[in-house]
């Protein structure tokens, strides 16, 4: 009877709770679709469903949770930089299929491509992206090791003063007395070149090239200059013993100044008025045309207003050395009495335009103007100050003149 | 199967990869896109492994030429010294 009673309700079957009422658990299914992959979600469907999930493995999953996203962060980051600019790039010109590819789809397209990819696998495959992943790691470790070797090996040529297509001879040679044979010969050949560039070495004038040693070199000269000029008093015998101890040991201050020398003229140009230019070495002058200073000088005593030349001349003298100070050069001329008028004007200059560009040409040419041509001037001035022959005037508007005093 | 596949199933059969390799690139924009981008990535993945095996090779080929040459270096360093010190032996001689 019982069993057959019409009115006995069946028991009522238990139906397992879907992926949807999993989800939608205010305890288990926070944030679940966030963090759990396709494969992961059915594991925890099916523990789930056969009663080994309890509420007491949430804490559990909370941990796995946090797992998972740092695990997440770090492959974000590892995917950012495979597929950044510098690095795709790289491996497709690496590949020749690829660059055949880039060319159809572009780069972008290529990156879409394997972003794609990526991310499909994630989530399919729960993590086999782990994989190409891991792989850029090795390439990064591999890169790294392959650059610190590159970094070794140069060190060791600079120290060897070896280029490295010598040190790739000398290391390809299998014999090591052959090997020390050919280390042997290069070095000697070296030892000639060294000496060979020190004879040159202060005719190379463009600064941006120098080497250091070439630098602590003219640094070591224009101190040792910097005694010598310091007791000169800008009169022409001081200065032309300057000279020639300078000839001797400083070749290129004699060099500088002979190249100032051929190089800076006046010009007379067609309506008569002076411009101060350079000429190349070597140029063919017209005669009456270029002018040495010297020759200006001469013709200055003749206009008629001597005070109006010699400012003219004083101005264009004093955007010339500026220029050349400016240029990396110093303005070594050979001056007599009457160019210690120059000084003056450069001495009112110093501190403006002469020192300027001296200063912006940085630490080397600052010091060599400091302990070369600024005590030079310093002595002209004081020269100037103390004998009566010549005078500057400063007018109202702040132009110099020069004049002769009348004894 | 499509007329695609099968010419590639015929080159796979045949088992001339370069006849693959060509045949998959030049005719790359046909494949379905989710083909495309698995092939993309091979090709990618391929020039990574290669790449790591390049660079492997040739840090241990940069090592080995850096021991030959620090070995050659301290050998030709040390003929040297013995040079100067047969010449400064010679000079003593001379003098004596």
């Amino acid at each position: 009877m019982t069993e057959n009673a019409p009115n006995t309700p069946k028991p009522v079957e238990k139906k397992p709770p879907s992926l949807k009422e999993i989800v939608e658990d205010k305890e288990l299914g926070r944030g679940f679709n966030q963090w759990l992959d396709g494969k992961a979600q059915q594991e925890l469907a099916a523990r789930l469903l056969t009663g080994q999930l309890e509420k007491a493995d949430v804490p559990v999953l909370a941990e796995e949770r946090e797992k998972f996203l740092k695990q997440q962060a770090e492959s974000r980051k590892i995917k950012e930089q495979m597929l950044s600019a510098a690095a795709l790039e790289g491996f497709v010109a690496l590949s020749p299929e690829l660059k055949q590819v880039e060319s159809l789809v572009g780069m972008d397209g290529v990156r879409d491509a394997l972003e794609t990819v990526i991310s499909e696998k994630a989530l399919l495959e729960g993590g086999v992206h782990e994989e190409i992943y891991r792989s850029f790691e090795m390439w990064q470790a591999a890169v790294k090791d392959y650059e610190g070797q590159q970094n070794k090996l140069a060190e060791f040529l600079e120290r060897a003063h070896l280029t490295s297509e010598e040190g790739a001879e000398v290391a390809g040679i299998a014999e090591l007395e052959e090997r020390k044979q050919r280390i042997a010969q290069l070095w000697e050949q070296k030892q000639l070149q060294q000496t060979e560039k020190k004879k040159f070495l202060w005719f190379e004038w463009d600064e941006k090239t120098w080497t250091e040693e070439q630098q602590a070199l003219l640094q070591q000269t224009a101190e040792d200059f910097s005694g010598t000029a310091v007791k000169a008093k800008g009169a022409t015998p001081e200065w032309k013993r300057i000279n020639e101890a300078l000839r001797g040991s400083q070749e290129f201050v004699v060099r500088k100044q002979q190249e100032i020398a051929e190089d800076l003229k006046f010009v007379i140009s067609e309506d008569g008025t002076r411009e101060i230019g350079r000429i190349i070495a070597g140029e063919k002058k017209s005669a009456g045309q270029m002018m040495s200073f010297g020759e200006l000088r001469q013709d200055m005593a003749k206009e008629k207003n001597p005070d109006t030349v010699a400012e003219d001349f004083f101005k264009y003298a004093a955007d010339e050395f500026a220029d050349y100070i400016a240029d990396g050069g110093i303005a070594l001329d050979t001056v007599d009495e009457k160019d210690a008028a120059v000084g003056s004007f450069f001495e009112e200059f110093k501190n403006e335009r002469v020192g300027v560009a001296a200063d912006g040409k940085g630490g080397i040419w600052k010091a060599v103007y400091e302990a070369t041509v600024k005590p030079f001037f310093d002595d002209v001035l004081q020269d100037l100050k103390t004998n009566d022959r010549m005078k500057i005037n400063k007018d109202k508007s702040g132009k110099y003149h020069l004049g002769k005093k009348t004894k | 199967m499509t007329e695609l596949a099968m010419q590639l199933d015929k080159l796979i059969t045949d088992g001339d990869e370069r006849a693959v390799r060509t045949f998959v690139i030049e005719h790359i924009m046909e494949f379905p896109k989710p083909i495309r981008n698995e092939i993309i990535f091979a090709f990618f993945a391929e020039a990574m492994e290669n790449d790591i095996k390049t660079k492997q090779a040739l840090s241990g080929m940069i090592n080995d030429g850096l021991q030959a040459l620090k070995m050659a270096h301290k050998d030709a360093a040390n003929l040297q010294d013995k040079k100067e010190i047969l010449n400064v032996q010679k000079k003593i001689n001379g003098r004596l």
